[in-house]
């Protein structure tokens, strides 16, 4: 009985460590004291937006990178929530975070339930093949294949508006295994993710046709931030003037995306 | 071209930064579930209709639903109330969750213990509390420990589905180095082998156990 009591002591111990834990991820405390903490919710997963960096591990990226700047000049304390994109959304709502910095593309569906930013980067959409790939050389070639895509992202309801079958995958990750190995026969992605990130792989893939649209990425909110979203907005407005959006931009991509 | 020994070496710290978050949340898990399992075995046996009626309920849903489902319930499922960190979530679903298993694994030890003690010990003049604490659980828990064990070894794995409500542990790690670095399958690997690390120390602690216990025939 004796070990029950000890077992016992050590479980609450542990609670009571962990929940300190969790609190004191919280309130930042130390150095930057009574800074307002802005909390982003990203994927971690999304290179060369939002990604681990190689050596240090944190997370960095495009995106994320432009969000700490936001936040720097909102005189905040940025904290990134990495969360998988098929609970991005209902995490926002649940108010796990503030915004959403993850390449989001501003659609009219996504308009309806939520509020943007200004856009900060502007890209396409192309499709990608296997590189013995013959027969799909474009985004009109996909009637009836299976294109392998993130859950709720826009580029699986381009692929169902093409009248393509969809597949569903954790992330950009997982479905360029699948492409590789011809378990689908194409993937959407994002222009830039092509150009910087595509390069870097062993993938036996390739990107066919011209980018099939023109989108828009900013950064989400939920409906009823308004004060906030004139904030980040006034800020990201600042980084277009002095060139500091300009300047992430070249560093990630080698171009100027922002506009 | 990926140099692939520095990915996996570079990766390495973040990974174990990972299995930290796994341990804590297996052990904690761990205790709660052997103690809440015996309270729900215990009603469960319980001569009280309504208390054994619960425990079966209970029983019958954590058994018969996905984890996964569990997970992702507890973690959406209330924020008008309350909205629980991704580890509060993980705890309270691994507990819930295998309490049910383990629940079922003290029963079966406490029933095969024969009739014979129970009589023994009420001519003793002991009560049910009293035969339950000198008599019947100091046998069935030493019975009860393979089967209990399988579902400790279980927790440690299922603590990957945690992975999914945000919780940054091993198998998340995993996934977010290898998404970023567009590789995947050494990453992951790398994070299966340190879980059979895992999980064989907590083998190793059964059989060492199970050596002390031994009763010498």
């Amino acid at each position: 009985m004796k070990h029950t009591f000890k077992f016992l002591s050590a479980l609450a111990l542990s609670v009571i460590l962990l929940s300190a834990c969790g609190n004191s991820d919280e309130s930042k405390s130390g150095s930057n004291t009574d800074k307002k903490v802005l909390t982003i919710g990203t994927e971690a997963t999304y290179p060369p937006f939002s990604y681990r960096d190689k050596k240090t591990n944190e997370i960095t990226g495009y995106d994320v990178e432009v969000a700490k700047e936001v936040a720097k000049r909102l005189e905040m304390e940025p904290k990134f929530v990495a969360t998988e994109w098929k609970n991005m959304f209902t995490s926002l709502d649940s108010k796990r975070f503030d915004l959403v910095a993850n390449q989001v593309t501003i659609t009219d569906e996504r308009k309806a339930k939520y509020d943007f930013s200004t856009p900060y980067t502007v890209s396409g959409g192309q499709v990608i093949v296997n590189k013995d790939n013959k027969d799909i050389k474009g985004i009109e070639d996909l009637k009836g294949k299976v294109v392998g895509t993130t859950q709720g992202s826009n580029y699986a309801a381009e692929a169902e508006k093409a009248g393509a079958k969809t597949k569903f995958y954790k992330g950009a990750a997982q479905v360029l295994t699948d492409l590789d190995v011809n378990r689908v026969d194409a993937a959407m992605n994002d222009q830039l993710f092509i150009l910087t990130e595509l390069k870097k792989t062993d993938y036996n893939v390739k990107a066919v046709g011209e980018p099939f649209n023109k989108n828009e990425m900013a950064f989400a909110f939920r409906k009823d931030d308004k004060n906030l979203i004139k904030d980040v907005n006034k800020a990201l407005e600042e980084m277009k003037k002095d060139g500091t959006l300009k300047k992430l931009s070249e560093k990630y991509f080698g171009e100027n995306v922002s506009e | 071209m990926n140099n692939l020994s520095e990915i996996l070496i570079n990766s390495l710290p973040y990974l174990l930064e990972g299995a930290v978050f796994t341990i804590v949340i297996s052990l904690v898990s761990i205790f709660g579930a052997l103690i809440f399992g015996l309270v729900v075995a215990l009603c469960r046996m319980s001569s009280n209709k309504f208390l054994s009626g619960i425990a079966k309920g209970y029983i019958s849903f954590f058994r018969g639903t996905p984890l996964l489902i569990q997970l992702l319930i507890l973690y959406n499922g209330f924020t008008f109330i309350y909205v629980p960190e991704g580890w509060q979530a993980a705890l309270a679903g691994l507990i819930l969750h295998f309490s049910a298993y383990i629940a079922e694994s003290y029963r079966g030890a406490i029933q095969s213990i024969e009739k014979g003690q129970w009589e023994a010990a009420f001519s003793l003049g002991m009560n049910r509390y009293l035969t339950y604490k000198e008599v019947i659980l100091p046998q069935a828990w030493r019975i009860s420990i393979p089967s209990v064990w399988n579902s400790l070894i279980d927790i440690v794995k299922a603590s990957s589905l945690a992975s999914v409500i945000t919780v940054p542990e091993l198998t998340l790690a995993a996934d977010q180095i290898s998404a970023s670095q567009l590789i995947v399958l050494p990453v992951l690997l790398e994070a299966a082998v340190i879980y059979w690390i895992l999980t064989s120390l907590l083998d190793g602690l059964r059989v060492l156990l199970e050596k002390r216990i031994r009763i010498s025939q």
